[in-house]
């Protein structure tokens, strides 16, 4: 076998240091400049998401709506202006935002921009699509909650975090909770957080900095401040015991899942969380992958994941199996789980490589590096934090491992088995 | 000309002067064993993606659907000098990233990494490719692997496109799915593994593409280090052509739902259509084909059929082939409109036929062209759009994507379609859920 290789990976991840920005009205604006074929991203986070609604999936369709029309364009208009400008559009909503992502050629930039600012502040709420979008929104959630491996992870964030914390329930809602929504509600929700004070936006690609930050004061600046927003996360009741659970669903495999509470993103730790859940089940390498892949040769569909929320978060560990080696698979996955604190610094150097590296080719591509900027800033860590996150993960040391490994991992933690129905 | 029209081409012609793919900064060496090296020099990220693109795929399974994709699998599983897992543990812990995909026409293999782990990489690559030991307890292990790879895919989508190909190549090996089924992958043995590799794993079927912060010297040694002495062999015999397709087949499956594919119509049927497409020769064709593509993905011409609830989602597939391909038109709907549906899609193809003008094609390149430039973004994508056209013709065809689509007249296009898209010469598949 080859020599283990310690070295550093140094690299910048814009072609200069993005700029910040807050407009008069609150609004900040992160600019960086990186020279892709004449493209340029621009993504806002406005935050908040399904953890500050009142009905579940009320964010969401709120989120569908933004684009359907606005007080100066109908939908017809805004499809237009999409393509006569070649703008592509996503949306996203998490716990703790939402994200509309404009993709477009830089020569577009100010029509983007323009349109960004009417969907975000200035949404027509019409009864027609609202209803519409909502039947929509209903086929779509019975289809996704129907699935068993989101049907399992639900099912586990319930046990994790008590059925009335936001975090437990889909982003999406369900088909109740969508039926009893009603516009008003809606308009409440998009008064309460879509103001200029609580939208982070980036813009990244081709552009000229400077001109990007007059571009937006120009176009979005006049909008106006709103009403202060007070953040509060509902109480997390921690896992009193070990909790396990059974439950079929028709499924080509048997699902194992493993749940552990973690601190979220605003907690010291959270680069560890991060180096924690890439040694564990993150890529061919991982200890999981070694377990049940290379070893046991038991799963192909495996991995770890630690959603980077405010608050609390949690691990979540699974592997699909054959329903025959269930029971191979649960003693490998516990077992991996509380010995991880038994590592040596060579494979700690290379789980924090693999982590840094991963995060910088995910960089690569504009709507990512964008989302990344804007979502820091938002989240309270800093639009710096893209190019600091590197550097802390590379100052982790074992003992920091193996204190959290200790202090979290060998606690309470919830098992779900999905297996498939006859 | 009026405004908007003025408007409409200023952006276009803004659009299209840009190279997604600069055929200039461009260099290509064949080395003496017929391996052939593109390298494209990039400045922007400290990062290279390094990719080796084969011209062969699936369409060499022979009588062993499956076998090259296994094979694609099993490299990873043990070489001269690397266990099995060792190769992803090498790259991941410089930082990089490493897949592998075995197509039709191609398999590749992809590294990430950043410009001082090059050498490494380099060497890692030449050890996956030319230095597998197939394991026997292994290859069994990673059977079940593959299988398992291959249900976890098996959606209404993928059942769909496998059974519009058995339809359409009644001999061309397009016929099979790459993952082959349980039978064919229980039979293959380590001799087949072997054979297959040393057949088709030739350097002169093979071509490195190095996309990044790197220029030509810093790639070219490294390639004669690690592949000169890759010996080569005679290529294999060429593919069994498939007849024109003459006439409309049908077929009618079941499926299984996994989760609830229900809507208050109940539970959802799919369709596809599969009509001729042209291989990657007729350039005008494939250009053609994707403009159609692209206007379906816009949405529009499918609207009237969504309007009225008979269907609820609609899209196309159409990947540019090495041999004469296929082009899928799919969506979901409910048992009792299938009639419907496959009336209603073959009319407002055809009205697209007749109402299509320079106007409305304009657009569709337009966002055909916008499509292309954000699929060539990152490095490794321009790796990959370079490298796929090099499996399956020359990489020079990612250069002049963008000429291609401008230079395709109204004519052109409609000839293509009329050529390709016909009523009388189809595959149709219905996919009912079991009672």
């Amino acid at each position: 076998m080859k020599k283990i290789l310690f070295f550093t990976l140094f690299l910048s991840i814009a072609l200069s240091s993005p700029i910040k920005s807050t407009l008069q009205n609150g609004l900040t604006v992160i600019v960086s400049r990186r020279e892709v074929n004449q493209l340029v991203n621009i993504t806002a986070i406005i935050k908040g998401g399904s953890s500050v609604e009142k009905t579940p999936g009320a964010g969401s369709l709120l989120l569908r709506l933004l684009p359907l029309g606005t007080k100066n364009h109908i939908k017809d208009e805004i499809e237009k202006i999409m393509e006569e400008n070649l703008i592509d559009l996503q949306t996203e909503i998490n716990e703790n935002y939402w994200s509309i992502s404009l993709t477009c050629p830089t020569s577009s930039l100010r029509e983007a921009v323009k349109l960004l600012g009417e969907i975000i502040f200035q949404p027509l709420f019409d009864q027609f699509d609202f209803e519409r979008e909502k039947g929509k929104a209903i086929s779509e959630i019975e289809e996704i909650s129907s699935r068993p491996f989101i049907s399992a992870y639900a099912r586990l964030r319930e046990s994790l975090y008590g059925t009335n914390h936001p975090y437990a329930r889909l982003v999406n809602g369900n088909k109740e909770s969508l039926q009893s929504l009603s516009l008003d509600e809606l308009r409440s929700l998009h008064l309460a957080y879509f103001q200029p004070q609580n939208v982070f936006l980036a813009i990244t690609g081709d552009i000229e900095p400077e001109q990007t930050i007059d571009c937006v004061k120009d176009l979005l600046g006049s909008f106006p401040k709103g009403e202060a927003i007070r953040f509060t996360y509902p109480y997390f009741y921690p896992l009193v015991r070990s909790e396990a659970d059974v439950m079929e669903r028709p499924s080509p495999f048997a699902y194992l899942l493993v749940g552990i509470p973690l601190p979220g993103i605003n907690n010291n730790d959270y680069p560890v969380f991060e180096i924690i859940n890439t040694l564990l089940g993150k890529g061919t390498s991982s200890r999981l992958a070694k377990a049940l892949r290379w070893r046991m040769g038991i799963s192909y569909d495996f991995g770890s994941l630690y959603p980077p929320l405010l608050g609390k978060s949690h691990l979540l560990v699974w592997a699909a199996v054959d329903p025959q080696r269930v029971e191979e698979a649960k003693e490998a996955v516990l077992n991996e789980i509380t010995s991880l604190d038994d590592i040596e610094q060579k494979e700690l150097e290379k789980a924090k490589n693999k982590l840094i590296g991963d995060y910088i080719l995910s960089q690569a591509q504009l709507k990512n590096f964008s989302f990344s900027l804007a979502w820091s800033e938002a989240m309270g860590l800093g639009y710096d934090y893209v190019d600091k996150f590197p550097r802390f993960v590379k100052d982790i040391k074992i003992w920091d491992v193996k204190r959290v490994v200790r202090r979290y991992l060998k606690g309470n933690f919830s098992l779900l088995l999905l297996i498939p129905s006859s | 000309m009026h405004l908007k029209g003025k408007f409409f081409s200023l952006l276009f012609l803004c659009l299209l002067a840009f190279p997604f793919v600069p055929r200039e900064k461009v260099s290509v060496k064949t080395l003496p064993n017929g391996l052939r090296v593109v390298i494209l020099p990039r400045s922007e990220l400290d990062l290279v993606s390094l990719q080796l693109w084969l011209k062969v795929g699936s369409v060499r399974d022979g009588d062993k659907p499956g076998l090259m994709h296994l094979l694609e699998h099993m490299l990873f599983d043990g070489s001269k000098d690397y266990p099995p897992g060792a190769i992803d543990e090498a790259i991941e812990e410089m930082g990089g990233r490493i897949s592998a995909e075995t197509g039709q026409d191609f398999t590749y293999f992809s590294i990430e990494i950043t410009p001082q782990f090059l050498p490494k990489a380099m060497e890692i690559l030449s050890e996956l490719i030319r230095y597998p030991l197939f394991d026997e307890k292994e290859m069994e292990k990673e059977k079940r692997i593959v299988l398992a790879e291959a249900k976890a895919a098996n959606n209404p989508f993928q059942q769909c496109a496998w059974e519009i190909s058995r339809l359409m190549f009644t001999q061309h090996p397009y016929r099979y799915p790459i993952p082959g089924w349980e039978e064919t992958i229980a039979k293959i043995t380590r001799d087949d593994l072997f054979s297959a590799w040393r057949s088709f794993y030739l350097p002169s079927l093979a071509s490195i593409i190095a996309v990044g912060k790197i220029e030509e010297k810093d790639v070219l040694p490294l390639v004669e280090r690690f592949f000169a002495d890759w010996k080569n062999d005679p290529p294999p015999p060429p593919i069994k052509s498939e007849p024109p397709l003459n006439e409309v087949r049908s077929s009618s499956l079941n499926y299984q739902p996994v989760s609830l594919q229900t809507s208050e119509n109940g539970v959802r049927s799919y369709i596809a259509f599969g009509f001729p497409a042209p291989s990657v020769e007729d350039r005008k064709g494939v250009i053609a084909l994707d403009l159609l593509d692209q206007i379906i993905e816009d949405g529009k011409i499918f609207s009237s059929l969504k309007e009225k609830g008979l269907v609820s989602e609609i899209h196309s597939f159409f990947l540019t082939q090495k041999y004469p391909s296929v082009f899928i038109i799919y969506a979901s709907t409910w048992g009792d409109v299938i009639e419907e549906v496959r009336k209603g899609i073959l009319e407002s193809l055809s009205q697209l036929k007749t109402n299509i003008n320079e106007e409305s094609l304009a657009k569709a390149k337009r966002s055909l062209l916008f499509s292309f430039s954000l699929n060539c973004e990152t490095y490794a994508d321009q790796a990959h759009i370079l490298g796929f056209y090099e499996s399956i013709s020359d990489y020079s065809f990612a250069c002049d994507y963008p000429k291609m689509v401008e230079e395709i007249t109204l004519e052109e296009t409609k000839q293509a379609w009329d050529k390709y898209i016909r009523p009388d010469a189809y595959c149709f598949v219905s996919l009912l859920p079991k009672k």
